[in-house]
């Protein structure tokens, strides 16, 4: 039994290998190896056999798990340079987040591709917002890297071609809307009239072209939802991030909303965003599931109420939920 | 760092406060209000104030130099009444229907025009003139004294020689001063755009981390440097608006005269906005809540309202408490802006406070930026 049936697949920060071998204990593998190759030797009563895996990339080798069960052999080794993808607008590779002793994110790897809405779905404190910190070079990872837009953050070169809605709505409740956009638009360093035309162009996406020179203080909570959504989009980025952009805010709007963030990603703009609203991820094309800091699954909205055998978003994530509990 | 980026800052700090009323009247009528109330408290209103006169002199009124200086006495501010001994005098003054004892001692003009005409073997007699004043209120007493001091000048003058008469008043810091309002105006000023500047900007930045506008300039490709440099313009474009307000008034209500070059302290002051701006970033990164921040006004204002010798000089406060002063930022700037104004010094004299306001300003505006700049 010299030879071990062996499937090797990449994902973008790791190589899995998994090995068929029926009637082994666990006690009885050993796994060795270097930078470009995986030894994995039996050695039993019925004698010793090894097979020796050729890796298709370099692997950091100390960085290897493995699980056996059901006569399959499972390993998983971490890149040493995650996956080039030219295509990806977001790769975060093993990132991890400690604020002392509590680890907010942990080791969590996902790649949103240009042009599509990747949601980031969980509960309060799952760490949705501080990956997205992270990726917008506000907090510096633990472990682990990302890049954005091809650039490894912090990196302060990516801040023109990107667009961030913090959860707060970041806007000086003391101006005007129109004020409000002239700020963001002169920090972003857009002419005067960049700005104007722009800013016509957003009041009549969002709706308020009649309070153009109303306060935020004065607006109602969805009106200071739609202009910080404008303040993000002024400067036309490459990429938003929007964290928790329907929180608290009526169905209404919230369908209105979505309905925005499809025509921008229809114009090739790439959305990340956050939400704990399970339902309305259905508009995503792609979402990952956050619990405690990690992430559980990933896949398009169909993809994963389908492997669930669920038919809505909320308990396939329950149904992830309990998997990584009983682990 | 670009200039555009910071100057939209600055824009943008002054839009809010045209667009906030009340924070509008925080800024120029509080100080207003207080220069007015200090002013009308401390000038030299004190009018048709009792005073008692124990004269001890004996020569004859002819010669009287004890009479020619009470002649002189300015009677819009003491009304002058006579006792016959010292006990009775200052009995009146405890009862409460005199202010002051003047006592002018046994042989006075003798004493004083023997010295004077250089009889020096004639024993010294007492040429001193006791003013004993209810000093509880040093207001008002302090104008006595200078009604006495200038009574004494003028009538020496009129003598046409020297004659050596002192007046026994050992409170005379300030006592040849009627004006009272010279010596402290330059230290409201600068104790307003000091305590104003930094609540604002504590308020303004706590506001910027708490609605989220922070992180978004933060994502933004605004530097740290020119957000904190935006404010710094702001403020000083405001501490220098309120300033000139304040001592317009002080010019126009209460007289204050200014020797100086106005601008050199237009200067100081917006150099001391600055410094007080980086203090509220920094104050800001302690405070959660704008509730918060507030709670920190007593500290950064109390201080430096006894300490900076805004009413007293600094000589005055005790020496072990005096290296707290030098460590406050407004000491320097009030004893800048006073010797420009009330001294008529130039930059030749006044450098080393300016020196000083330059090496707080860069040290809380640097640690304003690295603060920021620094990510968890």
């Amino acid at each position: 039994m010299s030879d071990i049936p062996v499937s090797i697949t990449e994902t973008i920060d790791e190589i899995h290998i998994v090995a068929e071998m029926p009637d082994v204990n666990r006690a009885d593998i050993r796994l060795a190896g270097t930078e470009s190759r995986l030894d994995i030797t039996v050695a039993n009563e019925s004698g010793k056999y090894s097979t020796s895996v050729t890796l298709p990339v370099r692997v950091d080798p100390h960085r290897a798990t493995a699980d056996y069960r059901d006569g399959v052999l499972e390993v998983r080794l971490k890149r040493a340079v995650p996956k080039d993808v030219g295509h990806s607008a977001v790769q975060a590779t093993s990132l991890v987040k400690r604020f002392g002793d509590f680890v907010a994110v942990d080791h969590i790897s996902f790649d949103v591709k240009k042009g599509e809405i990747y949601g980031l779905l969980g509960p309060n404190g799952s760490g949705k917002t501080t990956t997205i910190k992270i990726l917008c070079g506000l907090l510096r990872p633990s472990s682990g890297e990302a890049h954005v837009l091809g650039r490894k953050v912090p990196d302060t070169r990516t801040a023109s071609s990107i667009g961030y809605m913090p959860q707060e709505l970041a806007m000086y409740r003391g101006l005007t809307v129109h004020e409000n956009l002239v700020f963001y638009g002169e920090v972003f360093g857009l002419s005067k009239q960049q700005i104007e035309a722009r800013e016509q162009a957003l009041l009549r996406l969002i709706d308020l072209q009649d309070f153009k020179d109303t306060l935020v203080d004065h607006l109602s909570g969805g009106m200071q939802h739609r202009t910080s959504l404008a303040c993000a989009l002024l400067h036309e980025p490459q990429l938003l991030f929007l964290d928790e952009p329907t929180i608290g805010v009526d169905p209404d709007l919230r369908a209105s909303f979505w309905r925005y963030f499809e025509q921008l990603r229809d114009q090739g703009i790439t959305i990340l965003i956050t939400t704990h609203y399970m339902d309305e991820a259905r508009h995503c094309d792609r979402i990952g599931f956050m619990r405690e800091g990690r992430l559980i699954a990933e896949g398009s909205p169909q993809e994963l109420l389908e492997l669930t055998h669920t038919d809505s978003l909320e308990d396939a994530f329950l149904s992830y939920a309990q998997t990584q509990g009983a682990r | 760092m670009k200039l555009s980026r910071t100057f939209a800052v600055t824009k943008r700090v002054l839009r809010d406060l045209k667009n906030d009323r009340r924070q509008l009247a925080l800024i120029f009528i509080a100080p207003l209000l207080v220069i007015s109330i200090f002013g009308v408290a401390f000038t030299g209103t004190v009018k048709d104030v009792r005073v008692v006169v124990v004269n001890g002199d004996t020569a004859p009124a002819r010669s009287s130099l004890s009479d020619k200086i009470i002649s002189n006495f300015d009677t819009n501010v003491v009304n002058v009444a006579y006792a016959n001994s010292e006990s009775d005098a200052v009995g009146q003054v405890q009862n409460g229907s005199a202010t002051a004892v003047i006592v002018f001692p046994p042989h006075f003009t003798q004493s004083v025009m023997a010295q004077a005409s250089g009889h020096t073997s004639v024993a010294p007699g007492n040429r001193t003139i006791q003013v004993l004043a209810d000093k509880s209120n040093p207001n008002v007493s302090d104008p006595i004294i200078g009604v006495v001091n200038s009574a004494v000048a003028h009538t020496i003058q009129g003598l046409g020689r020297q004659a050596p008469v002192s007046v026994d008043a050992s409170n005379a810091i300030y006592g040849a001063h009627a004006q009272f309002i010279d010596f402290f105006a330059p230290g409201i000023i600068c104790i307003a755009v000091w305590q104003l500047t930094t609540l604002l900007t504590l308020i303004a930045f706590v506001g910027e981390r708490t609605s989220g506008t922070l992180l978004r300039l933060l994502a933004s490709p605004l530097e740290e440097s020119e957000l904190v440099a935006g404010y710094a313009a702001a403020f000083g474009i405001i501490g220098t608006a309120q300033s000139v307000l304040l001592l317009t008034v002080a010019v126009a209500l209460f007289n204050v005269t200014i020797v100086g070059n106005v601008l050199l302290a237009f200067v100081v002051i917006a150099l001391l906005a600055i410094v007080s701006e980086g203090l509220g970033i920094l104050l800001s990164s302690l405070a959660r809540r704008e509730a918060q921040a507030v709670q920190f006004l007593p500290i950064v204002v109390l201080p430096a309202f006894l300490l900076s010798g805004i009413f007293w000089p600094i000589q005055a406060i005790p020496e072990w408490l005096r290296p707290v002063s030098y460590l406050l930022p407004p000491t320097y700037a009030v004893d800048a802006v006073r010797s420009v104004i009330v001294r008529g010094w130039g930059l030749d004299r006044i450098y080393p406070d300016v020196v000083a306001l330059f090496i707080f300003a860069s040290v809380f505006l640097g640690l304003a930026v690295v603060l920021l700049r620094r990510r968890e």
